[in-house]
């Protein structure tokens, strides 16, 4: 009787544990120099966030389809991993990525504290990184290259503008109560106080609030509103807004994290006009914008947004330095030339100041119609701008 | 009484050995899974201590587990105390303290209704995590890096493993003979048949508060190994979905057998290793249907059915010898 | 002002007792915790979106898209619910899982993002109180959900089937004995607590965004409600939810800081002092 009970537990055991390697039969050693390049991208593709993860993709699947599959001779392979949205899933998604496909380059995720936690792990790695959106101030220098900078960057632009182009003196802030959004309303605050603004109120919401209704009501009286919510909150804010009477113009601080679907449903909502920054719209009008917005029109069925085009710059980044390393993606080796990289993106070039911050175009865009659809308009350009 | 422990304790004894001389040979991130897995699978028996043990179905357990994961990252992190030997005791009791406290409320209802505040005061300390940020770092939580300082010998994902292992190992078999004890048979009998028990005079209320603080205590360190695995607190680990992850270990696994959430524990990992890679938009789905099959059709979890299937498997080879 | 406070308490608090209403019920009769009681919000106001976007008239789509999930409701029942019968543990456990599988579906089909629809004619704007403006659309909430709370507690106080439905809740062993099929009450009531969940979600549709990952969130407030005011009673329910809705909307305007846990605090005294709610009938379900 008690050798049957061992053998059940020892084979049951014994089974799961074969089972688990078994299951792990991947990415024996690569080489740096041979055999193809892989590129991790790790998304929030279970969860709240999987909509944006397939744009990010789609944005990267696009530029390694411009050339081919191939750089300097060598395949290039993408090889992406969930992390559900949760900082602890995602730093894991980033060890099997390193360890078990033995990736050259990662791309991290979307969600700042996702991201910070892929950078936290990668850091002792030293496997470059190449972000899609803004970062939260990084954690170790640097492996990171972020072209938009951190969140304060994409929205330091507005303040200024909100006080000599349209004159707001005083606004009433609201915003989700974490640290991505006070990052963005953060570059606002600080460069349009500085120049003389004055923000006399300051609401935050918790995230997942679904009845913004007291905090409306409450919102004191201001030349205009001064706002930042997640994207799928949006529409519900300015749909409350109307309603209950409030016509003081609003700001967008950072508007360019909004999609199609998001501007559309805030342009019937009534938000026509709401104004804020951004580092990317389908409405630029430039040569290479218009021929990236067709590629993209032809290839998924609809515009680009900010997070296409983050996926598309990351990829060509990419191409870029292991380009310029002549197909060597050893990481020192790797790194050293996405420091110099210069690319030709959709809105002008883009490349990197000393410490993984880049430099690019940055715009004030505004919610109007183009053509029968809302879109988010161009009415300012700020040609290469450091990014903090 | 004594060779059936003997028994027991040989059977333990083989499971270590395989636990401890396989590791090495693996590769790393499959250890990292391991690791994991072997917390969850405390985290999981804690919960069945309440579940199938006592008949109290808890869906904020995860609460425990989360409070000793922010105690150990407040206190690295924010009051600069690094030692294992401070930092773990102090997590497990806090951990035992909010179970203490959340006990007293909780008990004063039975049956669905403590499952219903069970899962409100598990949401409650969720929403605390989310706003207290200058405690909590509110969403974006905090890193207090991986591993726990011993104070003798740098820590490494292979010493980690081995630590875990040791330190879970350990909570099992303590949980395990607080099972089999007497005490342990009277919170059966309380699943069982309440009434009957308290005819008999047992003080009902007193053993389910013990075993309910008791359940708390280890998932408190379950969630204090976990922190030091991830090197990451994050408010989801206090709230529903961690709650219910372990719910689902605890039935898919098993809630009559001991093992039985160990089991669940290693089958969910393993079917959301592979979702991940395949299919990760659809894991909770997959997830959700194993889990109701489960529930209409396999109750006693795959553990339970083994069992009984070995049971059958005897039964027809004694008569077939007779 | 003080007025607009209470009203944007109160009109919330109409929607929490819609939701919560079809669940106090399931709870009452059945004994049954319908943890997926919140997708059937989520699925009335999502179909009622799709209805009302391919021209449906809004009253008429709205309530086509709760009596769909009417209909999901008795399938669940029948073909789920019932084969457990009497086990409640079960029961509950089998809610989680189709919580799990009902909003990664919904999100499969509709996509993660909230969806938001527009008030319906004749109802859109807002009217003046004081300096302030209030939106035309919450005052009809407050028409529509007592409505339906008068429509409610009619049925279960002056009709026959009622009666049954009180017993039942009082005791069950009896209820049966008197020869009445439990069963058919059992689906009856947990078709009518969906229909309304899926219409709580077709009223709310214009007034808060509804993306298929609020189940639980949804499911929550309708405990706390439930909690607070006491469970299988109509006027506990409706009372219980407007004082959370005040609660919560009075607390997020002045004690912003407290916002998120007002509501639990509520829940915890209310269960410290009186476990079977304010306005709860006789003992707490065991």
């Amino acid at each position: 009787m008690p050798k049957f009970k061992h053998r059940a537990l020892v084979s049951v055991v014994a089974t799961i544990l074969t089972v688990f390697v078994a299951v792990i039969v991947a990415g024996c050693g690569s080489s740096t120099t041979s055999g193809p390049i892989k590129i991790g991208v790790i998304l929030p593709y279970s969860g709240d966030g999987q909509y944006y993860s397939k744009m990010i993709e789609n944005g990267v699947r696009a530029k390694l389809d411009e050339v081919s599959n191939k750089i300097q001779g060598r395949d290039v392979q993408l090889v992406t991993a969930d992390s559900a949205g949760d900082p602890a899933k995602g730093a894991e998604a980033a060890k099997k990525l390193v360890e078990v496909d033995k990736v050259d380059v990662v791309l991290p995720d979307l969600f700042s504290n996702v991201s910070l936690a892929i950078q936290d792990y990668l850091a002792t790695t030293g496997t470059p990184m190449v972000l899609t959106s803004q970062s939260l101030p990084f954690m170790k220098g640097d492996l990171a290259f972020a072209p938009y900078g951190t969140t304060g960057s994409s929205s330091t632009l507005m303040g200024p503008y909100v006080v000599d182009n349209l004159g707001y003196k005083t606004v009433s802030e609201m915003f989700d109560d974490y640290a991505g959004a006070e990052g963005y309303m953060k570059g606002f605050t600080d460069t349009y106080t500085a120049k003389g603004g004055s923000v006399v109120q300051t609401q935050k919401p918790p995230l997942g609030t679904i009845d913004y209704a007291p905090y409306i009501s409450k919102i004191q009286q201001a030349d205009a509103m001064a706002i930042w919510f997640i994207p799928p909150e949006a529409p519900t804010f300015f749909k409350q807004y109307k309603d209950y009477g409030k016509t003081a113009p609003v700001i967008y601080v950072y508007i360019g994290t909004l999609v199609d679907r998001d501007v559309a449903q805030i342009g019937d909502l009534g938000g026509e006009g709401t104004i804020g920054q951004g580092y990317y719209s389908s409405a630029i009008d430039t040569p290479s914008n218009k021929a990236f917005v067709d590629m993209m029109t032809t290839k998924y069925g609809g515009p680009p947004t900010s997070y296409e085009f983050g996926g598309y710059v990351a990829a060509s980044i990419i191409v870029q330095g292991v380009t310029a390393t002549k197909g060597d993606t050893e990481h020192a080796t790797l790194i050293a030339a996405l420091k110099n990289v210069s690319v030709d993106s959709p809105t002008g070039k883009i490349s990197f100041a000393g410490n993984g911050l880049g430099i690019c175009n940055q715009y004030i865009l505004k919610v109007a119609q183009v053509n029968g659809t809302y879109v988010l308009q161009p009415v300012e350009t700020f040609e290469q701008v450091k990014n903090q | 009484m004594k060779p059936r422990l003997g028994q027991t304790y040989s059977r333990w004894a083989v499971g270590m050995v395989l636990f401890a001389a396989v590791p090495p040979f693996l590769p790393s991130y499959l250890q990292g899974l391991l690791t994991k897995t072997i917390i969850f699978a405390l985290f999981a028996t804690s919960l069945n201590m309440l579940m199938g043990n006592t008949g109290l179905f808890s869906l904020g357990h995860a609460a425990y587990f989360g409070v000793a994961g922010y105690t150990a990252s407040i206190l690295i992190e924010v009051a600069g105390v690094h030692s294992a030997w401070v930092v773990g005791p102090a997590s497990i009791l806090a951990a035992g303290l909010v179970a203490a406290i959340f006990g007293v409320v909780a008990l004063r209802v039975s049956g669905i209704y403590f499952l219903a505040i069970t899962l409100a005061l598990g949401q409650l300390l969720y929403s605390i995590g989310v706003r207290w940020r200058s405690v909590t770092g509110g969403t974006d939580g905090i890193f207090a890096g991986r591993y726990p300082d011993l104070g003798f010998g740098a820590m490494n994902p292979v010493r980690f493993y081995y630590f875990t292992l040791f330190v879970s190992t350990l909570c099992l078999l303590l949980i395990y003979i607080i099972l089999r004890s007497p005490f342990g048979l009277s919170v059966r009998g309380i699943r069982d048949n309440e009434e009957r028990m308290r005819s008999l005079g047992y003080n009902v209320w007193n053993h389910k508060y013990l075993i309910f603080v008791l359940a708390g205590v280890f998932a408190g360190v379950a969630g204090w190994l976990s922190r030091d695995y991830t090197g990451i607190m994050v408010p989801g680990y206090l709230g529903v979905m961690t709650s219910t992850t372990a719910m689902l270990m605890v039935i898919i696994g098993g809630e009559n057998v001991f093992w039985g959430p160990i089991l669940g524990a290693f089958l969910i990992t393993l079917v959301e290793y592979y979702a991940s890679i395949y299919t990760p938009a659809r894991w909770p789905l997959i997830l959700g249907a194993i889990f109701v099959i489960s529930v209409l059709y396999l109750r006693d979890g795959v553990a339970g059915g083994a069992q009984s299937l070995a049971q059958r498997w005897r039964g027809s080879r004694a008569s077939a010898s007779d | 002002m003080l007025l607009i406070d209470l009203l944007n308490g109160v009109s919330f608090g109409m929607i929490l007792f819609l939701i919560a209403s079809g669940l106090s019920l399931t709870f009452g009769v059945m004994g049954v915790l319908n943890l997926s009681h919140g997708l059937f919000y989520i699925l009335g106001a999502l179909l009622s979106l799709e209805l009302v976007q391919r021209g449906v008239n809004f009253w008429v789509g709205g309530v086509a898209a709760a009596a769909f999930v009417g209909l999901l409701g008795l399938l669940i029942e029948r073909g789920f619910l019932s084969r457990l019968h009497n086990r409640l543990n079960e029961q509950v456990l089998l809610s989680i899982g189709f919580v799990y599988i009902f909003s990664n579906l919904m999100a499969w089909i509709w996509g993660p993002s909230g969806r938001l629809g527009p008030a319906p004619a004749g109802l859109g704007g807002s009217v003046h109180i004081g300096m302030d403006s209030f939106p035309i659309y919450r005052l009809a909430i407050l028409a529509i959900g007592g409505a339906v709370a008068a429509g409610l507690w009619l049925v279960t106080q002056r009709t026959r089937a009622g009666a049954i439905v009180r017993a039942g809740m009082d005791d069950r062993d009896i209820t049966r004995a008197l020869g009445v099929n439990y069963g058919l009450v059992c689906s009856a009531v947990f078709v009518l607590g969906s229909f309304v969940g899926g219409f709580a979600g077709f009223v709310g549709s214009p007034v808060m965004a509804t993306n298929p990952g609020m189940g639980f969130e949804l499911l929550l407030l309708s405990l706390i409600v439930i909690v607070v005011g006491g469970v299988g009673s109509v006027t506990g329910t409706l009372l219980g939810s407007l004082l959370i809705g005040c609660i919560d909307s009075f607390g997020r305007a002045y004690f912003p800081n407290l916002a998120y846990f007002t509501i639990y605090l509520a829940m915890i005294v209310v269960l410290l002092v009186k476990p079977t709610g304010l306005f709860g009938r006789a003992r707490a379900r065991t």
